[in-house]
């Protein structure tokens, strides 16, 4: 299945080699977890990323847990801190 | 050792300025900085005195750690009782000027009184003088700077001082040292302005010295260690705070147009990638980034406006790189006021360091005064003929200037939210608490923050707790309580320390600081421990609510603005939800120890010996 993945900051140098910006398509396995998401890119597992599924946080407990479906957006984002 | 055990008490009212032994029982007590700062306001005024009257006392504070080799050992802090919220006063600077004063030799100034005429207070190790300000005077922060750097013949002496806004009691006029670096919330420039003091200067060659400097410099080590490799500390150090924008955004909790929604659809243009993109022009806003004293991290941009912007043409002087945004000036400048031009938001950032003072407490006002124009209940006629409607980047620039200098309708934003909108009949539209306005976190989507925002001692402020983990995990009002209370103890500690907030963030654990302490300070038999440093915040942060207490503010002021209780976020993670703080304010006072309506029990006192 196909998902939109969208970075900030520094985790934008986890996307796909050539992609513009900081939106990429990516083919994930059915029933992937955000977790698959970022072990595939070779990005932090850390549960304490911001990991937001169509427009609502994902809780970081739920990481490993939440199934992705077809045609999610997902944001892929270091943690909430001050500033 | 690392402390310089002395004092320097300055009384402008008779002009005179007379060092004192460093009271080391309240620096065992309350450590340094934030906490010995507050010791000594406690002890050296009523918390009821008048905020801008001459018995306001103003005390620029260090830590045991600033000026060593610690990592960020620049910071000192400002601390009085504010004119914005009637409640005690904290802000922390970096910058040089703290560690300088450290190198003159004292670990405190106290600043009493109020002089008949401008003047500045001079400080060259032992010597110190009050000298006339008359051509100073109404003049910004940066040509104060320079014009003492140039009188003195000395381009190393470091400045702090207040602007215009400082002069005018501007309610949250700031101090700014080192050009860009400010003590900028709660209004302590105002208090500065108000005793006639335009700046104080120091110069300092004494240095200091480590009990035990083998112990002391494994620990530097250390620390650098782990902030070496640190995700978080890359992160400060190539984008800067600014990076939060997007999550904060992504996440649902970017207070936008003044809190009525909680995402921007102009975040794109302000954020760190649009600080970095080049322009077709060749224009890029960001320049290089830049340290405190003995930083690592180096948070701090430097950027610069693009010459063809309509905020600086005939205005050569602006065309220079200066101070860059940071979140909470890209937060007060951006969303909350609807624009998305990064230039008049980097102009408007300008304008707060050179006249001097906070961005967010100014983003805030200027907001309400938005929505008190969209309504109509203030026109073009109020404003000075401007255009006051969100997202209009004039508005944004040009008020932020009349507010810097006490001009026209920046008389009345020179005010804050609060009295402003009690000023038109609306006092609903002032998004603050205890009169302070609020950092750039929705505290419908985060709900810990909230309560964090509720119970800070000195108003609206995001840096007092941390309870972001828990935010992210739950958005409700269960379990923030706890966490709220115990991080609220942490940040008194570690802002006691005289070392930035930030190396949390970048990696630097409790551990580190404890190491630090026991290396620079010493083993005199009172060595200091994780348990010692907690029990040093709790106590730090019940001094500061029997300040308040004292000074008449209630547990009826631990609230928040009825937008965020009763209007439920519209959409991110928090769509559909309030505030809880109805269910964390009890369980938190609890946890404290407090009575059921937020007072200290004397048992408290006697247990932290306050
Ligand atoms: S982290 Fe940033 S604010 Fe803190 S001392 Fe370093 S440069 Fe200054």
């Amino acid at each position: 299945m196909k998902i939109t993945l969208k970075t900030a900051g520094l985790f934008s140098r986890y996307l796909p080699e050539g992609t513009k910006g900081n939106l990429a398509e990516l083919e994930v396995k059915d029933g992937a977890t955000p977790v698959d998401v970022a072990r595939q890119i070779g990005a932090p597992t850390d549960t304490k990323c911001l990991i937001v599924v169509n427009g609502t946080a994902v809780p970081p407990s739920q990481h490993d847990i939440f199934t992705l479906n077809d045609g999610d957006a997902m944001s892929f984002m270091p943690p909430l801190k001050g500033g | 050792m690392s402390w310089q055990g002395k004092v320097l008490r300055v009384n402008l009212t008779k002009g005179t300025a007379e060092a004192e032994p460093l009271n080391m029982e309240w620096a065992e007590a309350y450590m340094g900085e934030r906490g010995l700062g507050s010791k000594y306001l406690w002890e050296n005024m009523d918390p009821q005195t008048d905020p801008l009257g001459p018995d306001n006392v103003l005390i620029f504070a260090t830590g045991p750690l600033t000026s060593t080799m610690a990592p960020t050992s620049g910071r000192y802090a400002v601390l009085c009782k504010s004119p914005l919220t009637g409640a005690i006063a904290c802000s922390n600077s970096g910058g040089k000027f703290g560690a300088e004063l450290k190198f003159a030799g004292y670990d405190l100034l106290l600043l009493e009184g109020k002089s008949d005429k401008p003047v500045y207070l001079n400080i060259v190790d032992d010597t110190v003088e009050i000298l006339p300000a008359d051509d100073i005077w109404g003049t910004t922060v940066w040509h104060t700077e320079e014009w003492i750097k140039k009188t003195h013949n000395d381009p190393l002496i470091r400045v702090a001082s207040c602007g215009e806004a400082g002069e005018n009691l501007c309610r949250y006029a700031a101090v700014v040292n080192d050009l860009h670096r400010a003590a900028g919330r709660s209004g302590v420039g105002a208090v500065m302005g108000s005793k006639n003091l335009k700046a104080v200067s120091v110069r300092g060659t004494k240095g200091v010295t480590a009990a035990d400097p083998a112990k002391f410099m494994a620990a530097v080590k250390a620390s650098h260690d782990v902030m070496a490799v640190n995700e978080g500390r890359q992160e400060l150090t190539e984008l800067g705070t600014n990076s939060m924008i997007d999550m904060m955004q992504e996440f649902g909790g970017l207070p936008t147009r003044n809190f009525k929604e909680v995402q921007f659809e102009g975040v794109d243009k302000i954020n760190t990638a649009a600080m970095f993109e080049v322009k077709e022009n060749g224009h890029r806003n960001m320049v290089t980034n830049k340290a405190c004293f003995g930083c690592t991290i180096a948070c701090g941009r430097i950027a610069h406006i693009d010459e063809n912007h309509f905020s600086i043409v005939n205005k050569p002087e602006y065309k220079l790189a200066s101070g860059g945004l940071e979140y909470e000036t890209a937060y007060a400048f951006g969303p909350l006021v609807g624009v998305s031009d990064i230039d008049a938001l980097t102009y408007a950032g300008y304008m707060t360091n050179e006249h001097g003072y906070d961005p967010i407490s100014f983003g805030g006002t200027l907001a309400a005064a938005m929505e008190l124009f969209e309504m109509g209940v203030i026109t073009k006629e109020d404003t000075d003929g401007i255009d006051l409607s969100f997202g209009n980047p004039e508005a944004l620039t040009v008020m932020s200037e009349k507010t810097g200098k006490g001009e026209g309708f920046g008389k009345i934003l020179a005010m804050g939210s609060k009295l402003m909108c009690e000023k038109y009949g609306h006092p609903e539209l002032a998004m603050h608490v205890k009169g302070q306005e609020f950092a750039g976190y929705d505290s419908r989507a985060l709900q810990g923050m909230g309560l964090g925002y509720a119970t800070s001692n000195r108003g609206a402020c995001h840096l007092k707790h941390s309870t972001f983990g828990e935010d992210m995990e739950d958005v409700s009002g269960n379990g923030k309580a706890e966490p709220c209370k115990t991080s609220q103890d942490h940040v008194a500690a570690i802002d006691s320390t005289g070392l930035c907030l930030f190396v949390g963030d970048a990696g630097m654990e409790i551990s580190h600081f404890v190491d630090l302490l026991n290396g620079a300070i010493g083993s005199d038999g009172s060595q200091w421990s994780e348990e010692r440093m907690m029990e040093t915040g709790e106590r730090v942060w019940n001094l500061e609510r029997r300040f308040n207490m004292s000074a008449g503010l209630t547990g009826a002021d631990d609230t928040l603005p009825k937008r965020l209780l009763e209007t439920p976020a519209p959409s991110g993670t928090g769509k559909g939800k309030v505030n809880e703080l109805s269910k964390m304010l009890p369980e938190y006072y609890k946890l404290r120890g407090w009575t059921e309506d937020g007072q200290l029990t004397n048992e408290l006192i006697d247990r932290l010996g306050l």
